[in-house]
């Protein structure tokens, strides 16, 4: 899987580029499209059972988190800062979570339920079957795609920010398909011939209540140390594998907690027990999931920095008073924000432009270096500040 | 390094193996869930019944498992479901609150096991009654490699649903039926004060 699979003059010779996610010569790439064809297939089945069941549960269920899903999508998307990965590649992670982790999640999971109830009891089944078997089952499925996916095209991961939104991802899409199938499940144990009541109320719980502290953020925590693995090449292979090993161990214990009958006698009080509770739960979870995203991001920073030092040196296209904020999502905010207050919406717009244009040239100098590739997005850069400039005249 | 790429850090497109990982990896996966579902199929499913113990389902309604059964315990749901096993044969009882129209719980329970068991057949539902006077509505299913019978019990006063599954072999089902229809015969809804 690593860079050193092949020999060092090898690849120092090879030409600069990025490869795309359909590899048919990888093997990687063939069992990728195995499992998710199986996991396709699984899913449409398991489609097909609900709507077999409890139909009207089955639609309602699809279509809110089908819904639930795009915002998600969107916000990973703006995560995605200089865009390095391809609609493709979201898809692919995406795909893996929803149906090849979910295929394989299921049996496994099945199975360590009945061995809870067997090795030990019915109740300690019902209380601790969901943290043994969640973490441990879902967890490293999860990352097994994620590893898959950096095998197919390991060129497409250019940064921690790349492994760690795969991550994500490959977590939404398990979280997704996992709560479209608790909420049919909700809906197949109702106490009455009402299927549509269930799936909401499983949507307002899992959904808004606990959507926020869940897979997508424990497999972003375990992608970081995959990341760390990846690369950290300075650093001796105990060290890498040391490192990826805690925040695997850190995704399984978040994932863990949350499923633990751990702090269930507050549920136990009313309404107000109940939110509190999933808060207490969640929270540490979300803390995690920011402190990840932000050494990403530190990283990522640094990373565009670099590229713009080297290869940028027009001030035209990058002044030395933006580098800083090219990977901050919330400087880059407050400078758009301020230019709003000073010089109105279309100059705060213009100014959005500007600074996607300048990740985007950022992005196709560190995957392709200079050359006719980037000659397009300087035009655009210098495009987007003669029309930043103009507006800000006009209002001067 | 080149004069494009001092530092050594854009990348190449040079050629890799992934057989290798992805053989790992193919492995890892396998010996995970087929060495859990191995694992779980090769462990017995759990102690053998105490004879002539009533044991308590849920919502009220309690029956007594057969003598020579075993508990299934991957099956027990405290509250909500209890099940028996012998050999290749299982009964599952399972009680829940019911507010709704009284035909609703047999009809989702026969859909469920039709989508979960691929089955060749299915009987036309008829009333049944056992012998402490419960009444309901059975229904008889068939497959490839199984034969089994669906009950539901609806108590409108009680508001009450009981499903039961029985299944096995074709073979084994005609051997254990007695004992199933006794497990049938002996649910008792405990009534509401």
């Amino acid at each position: 899987m690593s860079a050193e699979s092949v020999g060092q003059s090898t690849v120092a010779s090879a030409p600069i580029g990025v490869e795309g996610f359909i590899q048919p010569r990888r093997a990687a790439f063939w069992l990728l499209v195995f499992f998710l064809a199986n996991g396709l297939y699984s899913v449409i089945l398991l489609v097909l059972n609900s709507h077999r069941v409890v139909p009207e549960g089955m639609w309602l269920s699809l279509l809110l988190w089908t819904l639930y899903a795009l915002p998600f999508v969107g916000f990973i998307r703006a995560l995605d800062l200089d865009e390095e990965h391809s609609v493709l590649g979201f898809l692919l992670a995406f795909a893996w979570g929803g149906l090849g982790a979910v295929y394989l999640a299921i049996p496994a999971n099945d199975a360590i339920f009945a061995l809870a109830g067997k090795l030990g009891s019915p109740e300690f089944k019902s209380s601790w079957g969901a943290a043994i078997a969640g973490p441990t089952t879902e967890e490293f499925l999860k990352y097994a795609g994620v590893v898959l996916l950096v095998m197919v095209a390991r060129t497409q991961f250019r940064t921690p920010l790349s492994v760690v939104l795969t991550g994500a991802v490959v977590g939404l899409g398990f979280q997704i398909v996992e709560n479209f199938v608790y909420a049919t499940n909700a809906a197949v144990a109702a106490t009455s011939d009402d299927q549509l009541t269930p799936v909401l109320s499983t949507f307002l719980v899992r959904g808004l209540l606990c959507g926020l502290w869940s897979h997508s953020v424990y497999t972003a925590v375990s992608a970081y140390g995959l990341a760390v693995f990846l690369f950290d090449r300075e650093a001796s292979l105990a060290k890498r594998v040391g490192v990826a090993a805690l925040f695997f161990a850190l995704a399984w214990l978040l994932h863990a907690t949350w499923n633990s009958p751990i702090l269930s006698s507050i549920q136990a009080q009313g309404l107000g027990g109940a939110i509190l509770y999933i808060f207490i739960k969640g929270i540490p979870v979300l803390v995690v999931g920011i402190w990840i995203w932000r050494m990403a991001l530190r990283e990522q920073a640094t990373y565009l920095e670099g590229l713009a030092e080297y290869y940028v040196s027009d001030p035209a296209l990058i002044a030395p008073d933006e580098r800083p904020s090219l990977a901050c999502l919330g400087t880059r905010r407050a400078e758009r924000k301020a230019l709003r207050k000073r010089a109105g919406r279309a100059a705060a717009r213009q100014l959005r432009a500007l600074q996607r244009a300048q990740l985007r040239l950022l992005t196709t100098l560190g995957r392709w270096g200079p050359g006719n590739r980037t000659t397009a997005h300087e035009r655009q850069v210098r495009k987007a500040r003669r029309r930043l400039e103009a507006l800000l005249a006009k209002e001067a | 390094m080149s004069e494009l790429d001092p530092h050594g850090t854009l990348p190449r497109l040079a050629p890799y193996r992934t057989w290798p990982g992805s053989l790992v990896l193919f492995t890892l996966i396998v010996a995970y869930v087929g060495g859990l579902v191995t694992w779980n199929s090769n462990t017995p499913p759990g102690e053998p019944v105490t004879p002539d113990v009533r044991i308590a389902v849920g919502e009220g309604v309690s029956y007594v498992p057969a003598a020579g059964w075993n508990l299934d315990a991957a099956t027990i749901k405290a509250g909500e479901k209890h099940g028996v096993t012998r050999e290749a044969a299982a009964l599952s009882i399972a009680a829940k609150k019911w507010t709704g129209s009284p035909q609703t719980p047999l009809e989702r329970a026969k859909q469920a096991v039709l989508s979960a068991k691929e089955l060749r057949h299915v009987d036309a539902s008829r009333p049944f009654q056992t012998a402490s006077g419960f009444s309901g509505t059975t229904v008889g299913y068939s497959g490839k490699s199984i034969q089994g019978r669906l009950w539901a019990i609806v108590d409108t006063k009680d508001q009450v649903a009981v499903i039961i599954d029985a299944h096995a072999t074709p073979n084994q089902f005609r051997g254990v039926k007695a004992d199933i229809d006794a497990m049938v015969a002996s649910v008792q809804l405990e009534a509401t004060p």
